[in-house]
């Protein structure tokens, strides 16, 4: 009787000892935390400072240097500051270092800051234009890939300039880091926005030195930001290669049928008047085809669509020939687009940003091996044809 | 599994649940290997060094509760973890007694310091991975390799099977 009441006391005693571990091992106060949700890297443009640092005799050989801007939401953000709206304190607060390499610069922040950076909530990082075009990407991402706060569902912008300012806003209750994210889901109703491009997904990208595309933000003098275009890395080199315009994209969406809906504005030829055509449904195969030593590909555009707006007045929807019309209009005006790129990305750029590599491995894996090395180089001068076929299966609610 | 069959009540039925027992993991890893090198490609995964935990934190879902899935995938992780751990620390227990003809107690507890010790061998994460391979290698040579030899062996002297 008396060994089970023992017995007993012990167990009890071990489940509470349990309660007591349960504690706050490893945590971290978020009062003491600042939530960078945003980071732009820059390359630095302050000449004094590099001279100062190649003046250092016996110091390691001067490097490029990086501003690195962190974009912490304060306390404010919260909604303490929304009441008095006279003195409306800013929801962000942006800190600047300069370095030359990341974690040092990052780390120098804690003598301007009394709060720990916390990287487990960034968003984004925007690379600002110079700096990619004279740093390889994969040196200036690696922490970013290696680092554990960091989450690989971090999007990755390019910045045609400072990379810093469209973490600016004249908003005082908007995040700049937020706007951002948010602007990339418009990519399911314009074919002018990429996918968004998560560090995961370029990672694989800039270790196989494949080419691809990144969002391009533009910002202003008056602190507005726009998507317009995107930045082409160059797969062998690793930098920023060149920009395509929204035009150039909208082609090259069109190419890889990534796009989930948009727009295409073509002419009707009777009358000169414009007919919108509005994507529904966007499908593309690229078709690789190899005779001896000859690459060549096809690709394949089907898409399904409506009639969002016609100010042709003379005509009516309702008829199947306007459609007919209206179809082949459409298709004539994304082989534009598409043959436009196409050209750019061929014989400019020079790059194979459009996945035409990829689709070649998998239907011709041994081909692959011999020209993978120097793909790029041989996309430029590999005959492609394309077929677009548009579909109109409705014309809304009016058949005028 | 092959020191669990011999404790069985219907051992007739070993072999269906053997191969039910190595089906249901083998699917799941199958799926897992489809999806991560499906994500990430399979540059993406040469370079991560885990790359199952990337692929969980590389999406988020928001509106569904929860938008990080990676702390499930490690509670689950875990208790897969301890589940292994405990058949083949009680296989190994079992195994000594028999050997040495004692009771089990003594080498349940006296195998705690041993296997602390072992786990303090690998000095950094590549001499861990290095670690891992040769256990996974010893499994094989024991686990196919031994048994035939033994069943040789047995053929050989006579012995009844």
């Amino acid at each position: 009787m008396k060994h089970v009441t023992v017995r007993n006391l012990l167990i009890s005693l071990l489940v509470l000892t349990l309660l007591s571990l349960t504690g706050c091992w490893s945590s971290k106060e978020i009062e003491d935390l600042g939530l960078v949700v945003g980071t732009s890297l820059d390359l630095d443009t302050q000449e004094e400072s590099r001279e100062e640092s190649a003046g250092q005799a016996g110091g390691p050989p001067r490097r490029d240097r990086i501003t690195i801007t962190n974009q912490f939401v304060t306390a404010e953000t919260t909604g303490k500051g929304t009441k008095n709206a006279s003195s409306q304190p800013k929801a962000y607060n942006n800190v600047s270092e300069t370095g030359d390499a990341i974690l040092p610069t990052l780390r120098n922040m804690i003598l301007r800051i009394e709060k720990r950076a916390f990287d487990e909530h960034s968003k984004v990082i925007i690379i600002g234009g110079d700096l990619a075009r004279t740093l390889d990407l994969q040196k200036i991402l690696d922490f970013f890939i290696r680092e554990q706060e960091m989450r690989p569902s971090c999007l990755l912008l390019i910045a045609q300039n400072r990379a810093s300012q469209t973490l600016d806003s004249k908003k005082p209750m908007e995040v700049p880091a937020f706007k951002l994210v948010e602007m990339t889901h418009g990519h399911g109703r314009t074919t002018k926005i990429l996918p968004p491009a998560t560090l995961t997904k370029i990672e694989g990208k800039l270790h196989s030195g494949t080419s691809f595309l990144l969002q391009n933000v533009v910002s202003s003098a008056n602190g507005d930001i726009k998507f317009e275009g995107a930045a082409v890395i160059e797969g062998k080199t690793r930098k920023l290669r060149g920009f395509l315009n929204e035009k150039e994209l909208e082609g090259l969406t069109w190419i890889t049928g990534e796009g989930k809906g948009g727009l295409v504005k073509s002419v009707d030829k009777k009358t000169g008047e414009p007919i919108i055509y509005e994507v529904l449904s966007m499908k593309s195969k690229i078709k690789p085809r190899v005779d001896g030593n000859n690459i060549s590909f096809k690709i394949e555009i089907e898409s399904e669509g409506r009639i969002a707006e016609h100010w042709v007045v003379s005509e009516k929807t309702i008829e199947t020939d306007f459609l007919k019309r209206a179809e082949k209009a459409a298709e004539e005006e994304v082989e534009r687009l598409v043959e436009h790129v196409l050209d750019k990305i061929q014989h400019e750029y020079k790059t194979d940003v459009a996945g035409f590599g990829n689709k070649l491995r998998i239907a011709y894996p041994h081909v692959w091996k011999a020209v993978k090395k120097d793909w790029d180089q041989t996309f430029s001068e590999v005959p492609i044809r394309y077929e677009v076929n548009l579909t109109i299966k409705d014309y809304g609610t009016a058949d005028e | 599994m092959l020191l669990l069959v011999a404790f069985m009540k219907q051992p007739d039925k070993a072999a269906k649940v053997v191969l039910v027992g190595v089906f249901i993991p083998l699917l799941f890893y199958v799926i897992t290997v489809v999806m991560v090198i499906g994500a990430l490609s399979i540059d993406g995964v040469v370079m991560s060094t885990w790359p199952t935990l990337e692929l969980m934190r590389s999406f988020e879902i928001p509106g569904l509760i929860f938008e990080r899935f990676e702390s499930w995938l490690l509670v689950i992780w875990i208790m897969q973890i301890f589940t292994t751990f405990t058949i083949t620390y009680y296989a190994a227990a079992l195994g000594m007694a028999q050997l040495f003809k004692k009771r089990i107690r003594p080498f349940v507890y006296g195998l705690v310091p041993i296997i602390y010790l072992i786990a303090m061998v690998p000095k950094d994460i590549n001499d861990l991975f290095k670690f891992g391979d040769m256990v996974g290698n010893a499994a094989l040579l024991l686990f196919a390799v031994l048994p035939v030899i033994l069943l040789l062996v047995s053929s050989v002297r006579g012995g009844k099977a």
